[in-house]
């Protein structure tokens, strides 16, 4: 527990007083065969000098829709009190997860170091973005003029496409193909154009 | 003295977020008018308005803008027009293509990341907009597909060629969903797109098309976002 005399006494302290935090996140997400694989590192520092306490609080969570909850990586979250606070913490947490394709995925995270009596700062790295990916297969093709390519309907042998308007599309090589595979980024609920676009001999699994 | 604890952020909000945004995938999608195309610079904004009839009689009626820009690269860049009721009140990311780089890059204004794509290992054969569509726009097999040009049509001072494609219920002669798009392979554009049917018109458009080289900075992910790769499948 957090000593309050200690803050009250505190206060005769602010010219010595001194914090600072810094935090940063990086993610790496790859999908193959095997499915989504979200590896993420989360860094951060942060420095107190003077009396108080301080909560270093590092979390960082990988959650797949339908799937499981991921635990949260080592050294997620310390409490360090000490009288007078003159501490210097540095946390790295390394996590991955893999899930599966076509799955929506989601990343949070979280970061702070909140130090009470010299001031409450709270620094978060990071955030929470929702994205996905889909293929949606299309075919066969309705009309192609000037290089570009009209597709009218999804072509999926199974599954339910996600993103399943019209297509138009405009491949690199002189004739349109029956078929074209699209794949798709899905950011917060919507399917972004454009898409990357394969040829495709004939229908395919949607997600 | 130290302690080490653990404790959990409830992710029940995780859930109700997730089914929030499942519901509003179906349907919702971010309409493209302008392919990544090299050698044809350009800013445009594009206009889009959709109406839907809902069941009750009643007409819904919202509009979405953006500005478009591509370099002499083919590298493009939308940024949704802030302000604007979306058509699914979704927060729209700028989309960032660079094809030379292999690279589609959305920028989430909300968590300040910029989700970076690429197809590594194989080069995609092209890039795929998705036109404007309506409710019931994928019509089973029992459908009939009529394919015809509608001859060309000069927007905006650009000349534009017209292709319509009109789905016929098998069931219900009556129903009918009609698309109808005007594009420029020279340009690498579609100025004018539209979907009708028995639920509503959604239309897109291209405006005030300036033949202009755009800022480079455009095509850079801004210095405080924080990016993270994404690696699409092969």
């Amino acid at each position: 527990m957090r000593s309050r005399p200690i803050c009250m006494l505190s206060l005769l302290w602010l010219p010595l007083m001194a914090q600072a935090q810094s935090g940063s996140t990086y993610y790496d997400v790859s999908l193959d065969s095997d499915g989504v694989t979200v590896d993420g590192v989360e860094v951060m520092d942060s420095s107190m000098t003077g009396p108080g306490n301080c909560d270093h609080n590092y979390q960082m969570e990988f959650y797949f829709e339908n799937t499981s909850y991921d635990p949260i990586g080592t050294n997620d979250q310390t409490f360090i009190q000490t009288d007078p606070a003159n501490q210097s913490e540095s946390f790295r947490i390394d996590d991955s997860m893999v899930g599966n394709s076509g799955t929506t995925y989601y990343v949070s995270t979280s970061a702070s170091a909140f130090c009470e009596c010299v001031s409450k700062q709270f620094v978060q790295a990071g955030g929470t973005s929702v994205l996905s990916i889909h293929t949606t297969y299309f075919g066969p093709l309705r009309a192609s003029s000037g290089g570009f390519c009209s597709y009218s309907k999804a072509a999926c042998s199974s599954g339910t496409p996600t993103c399943p308007p019209p297509h138009i599309t405009a491949l690199s090589y002189p004739n349109c193909s029956q078929y074209v595979r699209s794949v798709f980024l899905v950011l917060n609920g919507t399917c972004q154009s454009p898409s990357l676009d394969f040829a495709a001999t004939g229908a395919g699994a949607c997600n | 003295m130290m302690y080490a604890v653990r404790r959990r952020l409830p992710h029940s909000w995780l859930l109700t977020f997730a089914m929030i945004l499942s519901a509003q995938t179906q349907g919702s999608h971010s309409v493209g008018l302008v392919f990544p195309k090299a050698g044809a610079p350009l800013c445009a904004h594009q206009i889009e308005e959709k109406t839907q009839r809902l069941p009750d009689g009643s007409v819904v009626t919202q509009k979405l803008e953006a500005v478009v820009c591509r370099d002499a690269a083919g590298r493009m860049r939308t940024d949704w027009k802030a302000n604007t009721p979306s058509a699914d009140s979704a927060v729209r990311p700028t989309v960032i293509v660079d094809p030379p780089a292999g690279l589609i890059i959305l920028l989430d204004p909300v968590s300040k990341t910029a989700w970076r794509a690429s197809a590594p290992g194989s080069q995609p054969h092209g890039f795929g907009l998705l036109p404007p569509s309506v409710a019931g726009s994928q019509p089973d097999d029992t459908w009939k597909t009529v394919t015809e040009s509608i001859g060309k049509r000069m927007i905006e001072g650009v000349e534009f060629e017209g292709l319509r494609i009109t789905n016929l219920s098998g069931d219900q002669p009556q129903l009918r969903i009609v698309y109808e798009h005007w594009d420029s392979s020279a340009l690498g554009l579609i100025g004018w797109a539209t979907a009708s049917g028995p639920s509503g018109e959604h239309t897109a458009k291209l405006q005030d098309i300036e033949r202009r080289t755009p800022d480079p900075e455009q095509f850079a992910i801004p210095p405080d976002y924080t990016i993270r790769d994404v690696a699409l499948p092969n």
